[in-house]
């Protein structure tokens, strides 16, 4: 078995542990609950405003639990060693943390978007479209916190001052953060993939946004991994 | 064990440092909560530990002031550059009435990071054994934290407040009039921040006191805070007026917002508050019984926890 | 007597330590530490917050020197995870991925480090460490002295030339201990460096040839520990005396100029001497002159806790 291989299956049986998983199959199915109990009151929601909801919410909290933890929690008690202490690319563990930690949240917010397309009713070129970008976005959240978590043992809260606060309400006043918003970029993404009339929209041109997705992911991975070749122990003794 | 002796003779004399026992007053349960009390205000602000404990409520209580201290420094400019009294003002988006509102995602974070700090802590290193064998009841724990958690975030969200108002008053042309008029406001504003205090306070520590994993606290708690106001948001847009009233009554989120409303008297912005279409009263309750019911659950799983 | 610190010899030893410092801010954890390391065991001594953990993970190349340079076969050891498979490290704290097997943990060892018989290597380091019983189980439920046994079986896995353990004993009972100290003095039979570092002085005395003994992040003494007891001769060594007349014995050797000092008070006779081999001859001729009978003669301090306690207490 591959060294890649190896670090991807122990990524996996680390993440997937019992509670946590089950937390955020619900956070994520909960769209499609939303939806589902729309339907049965008989009202049709809108496959825009469920999407919508879920790019602001469900997307990062799932990228944050995952993209802090894939690396940061070894990081932080300091079974990091038995990863770091071999003759490994650095770069291999981090492309397989990242690749880990962004495939099971992508794979929530996919399923989760195609639960709500399908109980709202939409087209398949939407919700596809939907789909696409929301995938993507998942790798990009992932990358960022992945980073950040290499940084500094705090990346939880400081993701979620991001989300909330920078893509969140400053978005709504400065007009400027909206380039550097993740958010902003996902939105604009699904806007260009899914036919017209989908009613979303998004604050960037298509080369803006996949423009700012692509610098991120790739950034992303430089930062962590060359943050990854110089890191310390904890001190202790 | 022995009482100091000391040996002496007319040139000198030989003092015993051993062991001592302590034979002075013990102060009792009521102090134990009291030093509870200080001990999880001090941790919510990360104070008396490292310099990274303070990184979150620094960075978040800072950008809570920042717009304050902004608007506030406009006004004082305007008013000096003689601007038509009360034109500012009016136009000014940082007032008492918004304030609120305005810094309700920082507030909403500041749980978020910091209850989880002052209520998993003692789990995560199997300290509550030693609290329990103390004067401390199980029932002093649960509160004495919980009401470090209330003051941590009262101070929250009355420091921007108090700068508005001092802002105003010391700007004024007229500081006389002016804090008449700001008086005004000081009931509204105690009210609303001791609400918001109780309700987020008794929720986030409910929630935050049955993990000690910072990760799974934290979350939990921006899921109920910020993600059910959004539901209750979808929920609005398919006009549903029986799904927002529900929603707006069990999100803490919203019935702030309506409690805000009503205690300044304005009108609220959101639309899950317009499409419930609830009496006033029904807010005030709605807090009340989820405050109850926090505070209810957060007790009892200190009484039942293993220590 | 002492010496100025030793600078490392280049070229000869597997592991080279070069005026090494750390310090974090303004605390000194490390303090321009210099020594090599050659094939044997070496035990790494001193007080908890002496700089022992700091050192090793220097050593492994998981902390930067602030000064100085940690040369391992001739590479700097920092940033250069190459060297990693040559390199075996036991780390100190407890945690460890608790929800793998014992089996699984080596496993991932062996697979980390490109063993291309991962499973053949993973059995026989669980058979070298006695785990055998318990590699099926998870993690989690290993008692503390399993669990360490596991980190051992994880760093032996890929047969490392170097291998550093941090208090590598702890936890373990006493069984437990003798096995693993046969098994290290085993292992550098066969040619391995091995360093461990301990605050139980008789761990190191046991199965150490050299020691480091390290005190506030400086080093202390260095070497066999037998030679650095010779070195002290500031400090006179003390042997029991028991004989048929301790008392005319007594009398009869203060009267010798090596005898530096005779004490009847605990009730057994304790003599002092600043020459060591010039005692050892004088004491039987003395006892056969006065026809007295020597039962037993025993050094006191030539162990390694007083060597310790008296370059701790400079």
């Amino acid at each position: 078995m591959t060294v890649f291989a190896t670090i991807v299956e122990l990524t996996l049986r680390a993440l997937l542990g019992r509670r946590r998983t089950v937390l955020l199959v619900l956070l994520a199915a909960l769209p499609v609950l939303v939806a589902l109990l729309a339907r049965v009151s008989g009202r049709t929601p809108e496959e825009a405003t469920l999407f919508d909801a879920m790019v602001r919410t469900v997307l990062p909290l799932v990228a944050l639990v995952f993209g802090t933890s894939a690396l940061g929690s070894e990081l932080e008690d300091g079974t990091a060693v038995y990863i770091l202490a071999k003759p490994i690319r650095r770069a291999q563990v981090i492309l397989a943390k990242a690749g880990v930690a962004g495939s099971l949240t992508g794979g929530l917010v996919v399923a989760s978007t195609l639960g709500s397309g399908i109980l709202a009713g939409g087209t398949l070129a939407t919700t596809v479209g939907f789909a696409v970008a929301a995938a993507v976005a998942a790798f990009a959240y992932v990358v960022l916190f992945l980073a950040a978590s290499v940084f500094t043992g705090r990346a939880l809260i400081l993701g979620l001052i991001y989300t909330l606060v920078w893509e969140g309400a400053l978005a709504g006043i400065l007009e400027g953060t909206r380039q550097f918003s993740i958010r902003e970029a996902t939105l604009s993404l699904a806007a260009a993939l899914a036919p017209a009339g989908s009613g979303i929209q998004g604050g960037l041109e298509l080369g803006g946004a996949v423009g700012l997705v692509a610098v991120v992911i790739a950034g992303g991975l430089a930062l962590a991994i060359w943050r990854l070749a110089g890191w310390e122990v904890r001190g202790s003794d | 064990m022995t009482a100091s002796r000391a040996a002496s003779s007319a040139t000198g004399s030989i003092y015993d440092l051993g062991y001592r026992g302590y034979d002075g007053p013990r102060l009792g349960r009521r102090h134990a909560v009291r030093a509870l009390f200080a001990h999880s205000l001090r941790v919510s602000y990360g104070i008396g530990r490292g310099g990274r404990a303070k990184i979150a409520p620094i960075v978040l209580g800072g950008i809570a002031i920042i717009p304050a201290i902004v608007g506030i420094g406009v006004l004082a400019l305007a008013r000096q550059m003689g601007a038509p009294g009360g034109v500012v003002e009016e136009a000014s988006p940082i007032q008492h009435n918004t304030y609120f509102g305005i810094i309700a995602t920082l507030v909403m974070l500041f749980c978020a990071a910091q209850v989880p700090e002052v209520l998993g802590r003692d789990q995560r290193y199997n300290l509550l054994s030693l609290y329990f064998s103390r004067a401390l009841r199980r029932e002093d724990y649960a509160v004495a934290r919980l009401a470090g958690v209330v003051a941590a975030i009262l101070v929250f969200v009355l420091l921007p407040q108090t700068i508005i108002f001092l802002g105003l008053v010391l700007s004024a042309p007229d500081v006389a009039a002016e804090f008449g008029k700001e008086l005004a406001f000081v009931p509204p504003i105690l009210a609303q921040g001791a609400l918001i205090s109780v309700l987020l306070g008794s929720v986030s520590a409910a929630i935050a006191s049955f993990t000690p994993r910072r990760l799974y606290a934290t979350t939990a708690i921006i899921v109920v805070l910020a993600v059910v106001p959004v539901v209750g948001g979808i929920l609005v847009s398919l006009d549903a007026p029986a799904l927002a009233r529900f929603v707006a009554l069990a999100s803490p989120m919203d019935i702030l917002e309506a409690t805000n409303a009503i205690l300044f008297d304005t009108s609220s912005g959101s639309d899950v508050i317009t499409e419930a279409g609830l009496p006033d009263l029904a807010y005030f309750a709605a807090a009340a019984l989820i405050s109850a019911a926090a505070i209810a659950i957060l007790v009892r799983r200190f009484r039942k926890i293993a220590a | 007597m002492t010496v100025a610190p030793p600078t490392s010899t280049p070229g000869s030893s597997v592991v080279e330590v070069d005026h090494v410092s750390r310090w974090y801010g303004n605390v000194v954890a490390v303090n321009d530490i210099s020594f090599s390391l050659r094939p044997g065991v070496t035990g790494l001594l001193g007080p908890n917050g002496a700089g022992k953990s700091t050192l090793l993970h220097m050593l492994a190349g998981l902390l930067r020197p602030s000064s100085g340079r940690v040369n391992v076969f001739g590479q700097t050891v920092w940033r250069n995870p190459g060297l990693y498979a040559r390199i075996g490290l036991v780390p100190e704290r407890e945690a460890v991925y608790s929800f793998l097997t014992g089996r699984e943990f080596v496993m991932l060892n062996a697979r980390l480090q490109r063993m291309p018989d991962a499973d053949r290597a993973t059995a026989a380091a669980i058979r070298t460490v006695d785990l055998e019983g318990a590699a099926d189980r998870a993690i989690g439920t290993y008692s503390k002295g399993m669990r360490q046994r596991a980190k051992i079986a994880g760093a032996l896995v890929h047969d490392p030339q170097i291998l550093l353990l941090d208090e590598p004993f702890n936890g373990m009972d006493p069984r437990q201990r003798l096995h693993m100290i046969a098994l290290l003095r085993t292992m550098a039979a066969e040619g391995r460096t091995i360093l461990f570092s301990s605050h139980i002085l008789e761990e190191v005395e046991r199965l150490a040839d050299s020691i480091l003994v390290l005190f506030a992040g400086r080093l202390a003494a260095s070497g066999s520990f037998r030679e650095i007891r010779r070195l002290m001769t500031d400090r006179p060594h003390t042997f029991h005396v028991r004989s048929s007349d301790d008392r005319r014995l007594a009398a009869a050797l203060v009267g010798e100029t090596a005898v530096f000092g005779i004490d009847l008070s605990s009730g057994r006779l304790a003599v002092s001497s600043s020459e060591f081999g010039a005692f050892t001859r004088l004491l039987p001729r003395v006892a056969r002159d006065a026809r007295i009978t020597l039962l037993e003669v025993t050094p006191t301090d030539d162990s390694l806790e007083s060597v310790f306690a008296y370059l701790v207490r400079r």
